[in-house]
């Protein structure tokens, strides 16, 4: 899929294919193209160029093929003035479903959600958590083949987002294919079975997690917490013979380098050299993380 | 159809659920065509007291004062005969009449001769409307006069004898100018000012609710509400048709209480084919949606 606004170009042959029963992780930084590719996905925005198939079905321009599709906005997409179960059971008419079977499928959603003792209750009286997993449960109404979650857990609790990640995980195991798009690369690497790596509107990975952390080769990645001129910092490390990349986060830097304990003198003396202080030090396993640093040069959240 | 009717359904719900909506849709036409109405209630009927001198006591006379008397004309004119000019004057200036018509002596006698007499309508400059429709019931009048004048003149010249005047006058009194222009008063279909600013208020405030269906699209648009409609199997013109059919679902019922609430309330005239045909509305919307597509 190619998709330009303007001269701007937001997606760039950007592909990739789910299987059921997989959850698969479009992981970026904000403005790497992630929504714009679920938007084309689900029939919201068409494609410059490409195609796009659900099951079997050519999707561009194909109303039917919207019924396969369960779509998650990122922001809560419901009516603060109805109650859950109005807005379900609108949302549910909407998707063509009979009257016998909108009742089953908005039941079944509040079951889902442990809502149905505030089923009747107006939204704007719901806590965040409870609208985010109301917001997930209206994109199942319609028994997807495809479900499409954008980056559901932004602005969530810790305690609303384990269950939504316990509740994607269980989605696929039900044998749903799923699109996840997110920015945390926790939470692709604990419920994604494949991931792809994009920014700046390009696929630049994808893969399973042992995949993508396997094309580190035996690299680390190392984590300083440091206060002072951090951009210093880090064109400092990268002049230390191993270290393959370096970039800045909000309180240090984020390197990758061929035996990262080995080098660790190294790096310190450097910075010593650049006159900014390290406060801590920290070799982890490598992760997706370690994956996008090394691709792209920039750490996941700058 | 029915995903229109879902969309429809939906947007008339959260409307009324919204106070402000009823407020604007139903509650502000209602009061504030209710309170113009009492505010320009002195305006709803025209009267005045007409002065009568009568020095002539002749036949055309009578006939004149009869004209004056006509069912049509008691709602807007009283007559009150008074006794001479300087006393009209004495009680037009005094505020007792409004204005005053003299009929002068012998002017029965002078209406068939060749100098008639000329009638005289006393009015204030202050006030000059009663003066006016006085002016005018009186030019009608002597119009009518003057044209049995100019027959009765006619057969003469054309060698009717004088022997037979009396049996001319009879027949020409009969005649009746055939082509003349009427002026209606408004006091003899009065129109309330309730009538005016009911409908007024219910249309004024109709754009307010298509205005805040307007906003609620954009609005549900900038909260990601629209784009998940489209995620589901809707065409946008659904979505349009639905909201559309829910404003004037709201607008037709709206339209329909106020006038109801109005008519029965405050009296205002909607015309007698309005208020059926209001209520019809929503029948047929109802019935041409449910037909088979």
């Amino acid at each position: 899929m190619t998709k330009s606004f303007g001269s701007r170009l937001a997606v760039d042959g950007v592909g990739f294919s789910i299987a059921e029963g997989e959850v698969y992780g479009l992981l970026g930084p904000n403005g790497a193209g992630k929504t714009t590719t679920m938007k084309m996905v689900c029939g919201l925005l068409t494609p410059d160029k490409g195609t796009i198939s659900v099951a079997g079905q050519q999707a561009i321009g194909n109303l039917e093929v919207r019924s396969l599709i369960g779509y998650v906005p990122q922001d809560v997409a419901l009516y603060p003035d109805l109650t859950a179960r109005e807005n379900l059971e609108f949302l549910a008419r909407l998707c063509k479903l009979g009257r016998r079977t909108v009742k089953a499928r908005v039941q079944e959603a509040l079951e889902l959600t442990e809502l149905t003792e505030r089923r009747d209750d107006r939204l704007d009286s719901y806590s965040g958590g409870m609208k985010r997993r109301l917001n997930i449960a209206a994109g199942l109404l319609n028994h997807p083949k495809l479900l499409v979650l954008d980056e559901p857990t932004v602005g969530v609790d810790p305690q609303s987002r384990h269950a939504i990640l316990e509740r994607v995980q269980a989605f696929g195991r039900d044998g749903l294919a799923v699109v996840y798009t997110t920015h945390y690369m926790e939470e692709a690497e604990r419920v994604c079975n494949r991931v792809g790596i994009i920014d700046h509107g390009h696929l630049i990975a994808e893969g399973t997690r042992r995949e993508l952390v396997a094309k580190l080769g035996e690299q680390d990645r190392i984590e300083l917490s440091a206060t002072g001129d951090l951009e210093a910092l880090a064109a400092a490390c990268r002049s230390v013979e191993g270290v393959t990349s370096a970039a800045t986060t909000d309180n240090g830097v984020h390197l990758v380098a061929c035996e990262g304990r080995h080098l660790l003198p190294a790096i310190l003396e450097a910075a010593d050299a650049a006159g900014v202080a390290v406060t801590s030090v920290d070799v982890v396993e490598p992760d997706l993380e370690a994956v996008f640093l090394h691709l792209t040069g920039t750490a996941l959240r700058e | 159809m029915r995903t229109v009717l879902a969309i429809a359904r939906k947007d008339l719900r959260q409307r009324i659920r919204d106070r402000s909506a009823i407020v604007v849709g139903l509650i502000a036409p209602v009061l504030i065509a209710g309170l113009m109405s009492l505010a320009f209630s002195g305006l709803n009927s025209f009267h005045f007291t007409l002065g009568l001198v009568e020095l002539d006591h002749g036949p055309i006379a009578a006939e004149l004062v009869k004209a004056l008397e006509v069912p049509q004309l008691r709602q807007v004119i009283t007559l009150r005969p008074v006794r001479s000019v300087a006393v009209a004057r004495s009680e037009e200036s005094h505020g007792e009449i409004a204005a005053a018509l003299v009929i002068p002596a012998e002017f029965s006698g002078a209406a068939t001769g060749e100098h008639p007499e000329a009638l005289t309508t006393i009015t204030s400059n202050q006030a000059t409307v009663p003066g006016e429709v006085t002016q005018s019931i009186v030019s009608s009048f002597a119009a009518q006069l003057n044209a049995d004048r100019l027959s009765f003149a006619t057969a003469l010249a054309a060698g009717a004898p004088r022997s037979k005047t009396s049996e001319l006058i009879g027949l020409v009194s009969g005649l009746r100018i055939p082509l003349r222009a009427l002026e209606r008063p408004v006091g003899a279909h009065e129109l309330k000012v309730i009538s005016y600013y009911s409908p007024g208020m219910a249309i004024f405030f109709l754009l307010f609710t298509i205005g805040y269906t307007a906003r609620s699209f954009f609005v549900e648009r900038s909260q990601g509400l629209i784009e998940r409609m489209r995620a589901a199997p809707v065409r946008p013109v659904e979505i349009l048709l639905g909201k559309a059919m829910s404003v004037f679902v709201y607008g037709v019922v709206s339209l329909v209480t106020i006038a109801v609430i109005t008519s029965a309330a405050f009296g205002a005239d909607w015309g007698a084919r309005c208020l059926p045909s209001l209520s019809a509305w929503p029948l047929s919307s109802r019935s041409s949606v449910s037909r088979p597509s």
